[in-house]
């Protein structure tokens, strides 16, 4: 379900094997996924979910709005058994004109609230209700996508590899000074050291 | 200093207990293995990772930190007089590194495909970062 327009889990997954579709939908890839449920970790409605009693090849599962039906021109299972069109399916700007008029119809039972077009940068599977939704025990949430703060340091940080290359070429250079300096103090010079070092970042 | 074989016993009260809670561990080592990681933990849905990552990756890279410093102080810096201690500073250090890598393999649930972060790359994710950087520092450790 939900579906973010900036997806958390997207974000997070170290292997890219959950993606954003261009239809809006969120999927997940079995044949890149290792299982560490980072995804899990990172989605804030915790949508997607394991299977934690297999060992050998368990999915991650989470709604992919019925992509093997959409396939065949269908619509997902959810809203085409639905009789009374409690769930509608259809682009977004389309959906959120249905449900601002439904509001403005039925100003004194829905809420003027669409959970999902704000929240987190927006959600792809939206809400209409008639009591307000943190009672609903719906997360509130802000509008700035959750990425974004994790994806702003991770980026600056390797930002065109300069930081580290900088950081490499200043122990380089420590290294070469500290060197010269030992070999001007004692004159017989011994075998060189391993050329191997590493400073943690 | 000469190495010189020890010449205690070997199987000493610490030893002997430390071996006794290994052999509990590889007991549900196996359950984890044949029964998935929800027949020896608690996890579920709402709580995805355990506080064990707590222990096995940061505990064991704190392990490496001691390598790193030590590394730079010998190596980089060449202070001749700490060389004495580089060499098991750096044994530590990769051997906790390893065992990073032996504990996510318990932990992640297709520990067969725990060498996809090297081909499928998500520069997004700092797990990836993490990862990655597991991987390049064992190598050096080596």
């Amino acid at each position: 379900m939900l579906h973010c327009e900036r997806p958390a889990c997207v974000s997070a997954c170290i292997v890219g094997a959950l993606s954003k579709l261009e239809d809006g939908s969120v999927v997940w890839d079995d044949s890149k996924c290792i299982g560490c449920r980072y995804c899990m970790v990172a989605c804030q409605f915790q949508i997607p979910t394991y299977d934690y009693n297999k060992s050998i090849d368990p999915h991650i599962r989470k709604c992919d709005l019925c992509y093997d039906r959409r396939k065949d021109g269908k619509l997902p299972a959810c809203v085409d058994i639905c009789t009374n069109e409690v769930l509608l399916f259809g682009k977004r700007t389309e959906l959120l004109r249905i449900a601002k008029n439904r509001i403005k119809r039925k100003s004194d039972v829905y809420v003027d609230h669409i959970y999902g077009e704000q929240e987190i940068g927006g959600i792809s599977w939206m809400y209409l209700a008639t009591k307000n939704f943190d009672k609903l025990k719906m997360p509130t949430l802000g509008v700035n996508p959750a990425p974004r703060t994790s994806e702003s340091i991770q980026h600056g940080i390797f930002a065109y590899f300069v930081p580290p290359v900088t950081l490499y070429a200043l122990l380089g250079i420590i290294m070469w000074i500290t060197k010269r300096s030992k070999e001007e103090d004692i004159e017989d010079s011994h075998e060189p050291k391993p050329d191997k070092k590493e400073e943690e970042l | 200093m000469i190495p010189t074989p020890v010449k205690h016993r070997f199987f000493t009260p610490g030893v002997l207990i430390i071996s006794v809670l290994a052999l509990n561990g590889l007991v549900f080592l196996a359950i984890r293995f044949i029964y998935g990681i929800g027949a020896v933990t608690n996890l579920d849905n709402n709580t995805p990772w355990g506080l064990w990552i707590g222990v096995d990756v940061a505990a064991s890279i704190a392990l490496a930190a001691g390598g790193f410093t030590s590394a730079a102080l010998g190596h980089v810096m060449h202070r001749e007089s700490y060389h004495a201690i580089v060499r098991p500073a750096l044994l530590t250090a990769m051997l906790g590194y390893t065992l990073v890598a032996f504990a996510v393999c318990v932990d992640i649930g297709r520990f067969y495909y725990i060498w996809h972060p090297l081909i499928m790359w998500n520069g997004n994710s700092a797990l990836f970062e993490v990862g990655i950087c597991v991987m390049i520092l064992c190598r050096f450790f080596i």
